[in-house]
């Protein structure tokens, strides 16, 4: 059964992974293509049509080969669960690698197309703000955040509460079935183990909405009000994204303490930790397929706004290395729209960009030794 | 308000950012007392150097548009801070100069010239007018 349970499992995050890669060209913005700036239109063009094909194709066949990779070595493997997750890890890393190679191929393929046929030699290069954007209503409310807190101090009181009802040695940690298999001497600072992963998780889901709020409107000159209403969605769906899946989180955590604490029963634990990521991946997906990149695939009612002007984007090819990585020390933007895929990216000549990366290690590897100095 | 640049113009993007914003003024969709963005904000949603945002409220806040608030950041003036003076007339004269001489060189008559600026002049003052009765 728990054998089971793990290839389940292992496959499935080939299946994210493949399913990721493979959606992405259909909720990327039409004007860019694989990391390449195109004008409107250029999406249907039968010779992109064969490249997005010829990159689904690969990326499907590539998920399909390591899929099965998977299944041998579970075979393979048997009982031994260490080596069954130190191949895995293996083999999601391969497979992102190849993954990367197929995309980078289709980019390629774009950027030959583009120099042959040079779409934007004659229109104008236009940019359009709206000076307006910071007054308007693009985010979900920042109060939400104090529910995460609530949780957080109802866990800890909650904790301190149980703290003499319990036995000497509590359970920390499960296997799939829910039957505890590691026990730890109890102290106040094992039981504060949780609020501090939950307070972390907190200051995590903060600095996503921050940087959501701080990150550069996007705005098609060509078609301005109908991609400034999509962009303002697209804030606001992946804001209340954020807020909902990280105090999801949070609640989780809260309810796992609670088993640990005895007060529940750990199958509860089991399954709300099964459900919740699959919640947030068809959440992911959902938003995904609904709001595309910038919102480009929210229908807004085109009768109420001017119609359309041709303009080209600007192009800015050469500050996004491999169409993906934005590198540009004359735009002092830290947050930008990602070209690949939905979602942010930062600036990397910006050395603020090179600080929230290290910050970020340091608080994995803080939290990885400090669950370690615990024993878990 | 909208602002939209050209890249590829030969107008400076100071220059154009200035023409935006006071084209923003006459219409109405600016108003005395509305904060702009900040010169850090403007520059990183425009996807530009700072000093060109700088540079575009420096001459607004010179030639009187705007007013530079240490909280408050960049501000529309009051119209009556921009009306024009003996010094907006000197300058005025000054500007003209090298385009009646270029328009006067090339043949063009003064009638021609003066039917051109009354259009132009006319079409402002319907994106002036738009904006009274709105």
């Amino acid at each position: 059964m728990n054998n089971v349970i793990t290839l389940i499992s292992m496959l499935m995050s080939f299946l994210a992974v493949t399913g990721a890669f493979a959606l992405f060209p259909y909720v990327s913005r039409k004007t860019t293509i694989f990391g390449v700036s195109v004008p409107e239109g250029v999406y249907d063009d039968p010779r992109v049509a064969r490249i997005r094909k010829a990159y689904i194709m690969g990326v499907c066949i590539a998920g399909l080969l390591f899929a099965t990779g998977v299944v041998l070595l579970w075979y393979l493997t048997g009982a031994d669960a260490a080596a069954q997750g130190i191949w895995l890890s293996v083999l999601v890393f391969v497979n992102l690698f190849v993954n990367g190679a197929v995309y980078l191929r289709a980019y390629r393929g774009m950027k030959r197309l583009k120099a042959e046929e040079d779409w934007n030699k004659d229109a104008p290069q236009l940019v359009t703000i709206d000076t307006g954007f910071r007054k308007k209503k693009t985010m979900i409310s920042p109060l939400y955040f104090i529910a995460y807190l609530v949780v957080i101090a109802a866990t800890a009181a909650v904790s301190f509460l149980r703290y003499d009802a319990l036995p000497s040695m509590i359970p920390v940690t499960f296997d799939n079935a829910g039957n505890a298999v590691g026990f730890m001497e109890k102290s106040y600072r094992l039981l504060l183990n949780m609020p501090g992963v939950q307070l972390i998780i907190t200051m995590i889901m903060l600095f996503v909405y921050y940087s959501i709020s701080k990150s550069r409107q996007q705005v098609d000159p060509a078609n301005r009000d109908v991609s400034l209403t999509q962009n303002v969605i697209f804030r606001r769906r992946w804001s209340a994204f954020t807020v909902f899946c990280g105090l999801g989180m949070v609640s989780v955590f809260g309810i796992i303490q609670l088993s640990i604490l005895g007060i529940l029963s750990s199958s509860v634990t089991v399954i709300l930790s099964l459900l919740l990521p699959a919640a947030i991946i068809i959440y992911v997906i959902v938003l995904a397929v609904s709001t595309g990149q910038s919102g480009s695939r929210v229908k807004v009612d085109k009768g109420d706004y001017p119609p359309a002007k041709a303009a080209a984007v600007r192009e800015d090819d050469s500050n996004w290395k491999f169409g993906a990585w934005y590198y540009n020390p004359d735009d002092p933007s830290l947050f930008v729209e990602k070209r690949v895929g939905i979602g942010w990216t930062v600036n990397w000549a910006r050395p603020m960009a090179w600080v929230i990366i290290l910050g970020i290690l340091a608080l994995v590897a803080g939290s990885l030794i400090f669950s370690f100095s615990t024993g878990r | 308000m909208w602002l939209t640049i050209d890249l590829t113009s030969d107008v400076p993007i100071y220059t154009q950012i200035r023409n935006g914003i006071l084209t923003g003024i006459l219409s109405g969709e600016l108003t005395p007392g509305e904060s702009l963005p900040s010169v850090r904000q403007l520059a990183s949603d425009l996807g530009i150097n700072l000093h060109t945002v700088n540079k575009a409220y420096g001459v607004l806040k010179q030639e009187g548009f705007i007013q530079v608030h240490r909280k408050k950041g960049a501000v529309i003036n009051a119209p009556e801070m921009y009306r024009a003076d003996d010094g907006y007339y000197a300058r005025l004269r000054e500007q003209l100069h090298p385009l009646i001489a270029e328009a006067c060189c090339r043949g063009v008559s003064i009638d021609d010239f003066t039917d051109i600026c009354g259009q132009i002049y006319a079409h402002y003052q319907k994106e002036a007018r738009r904006n009274d009765h709105e």
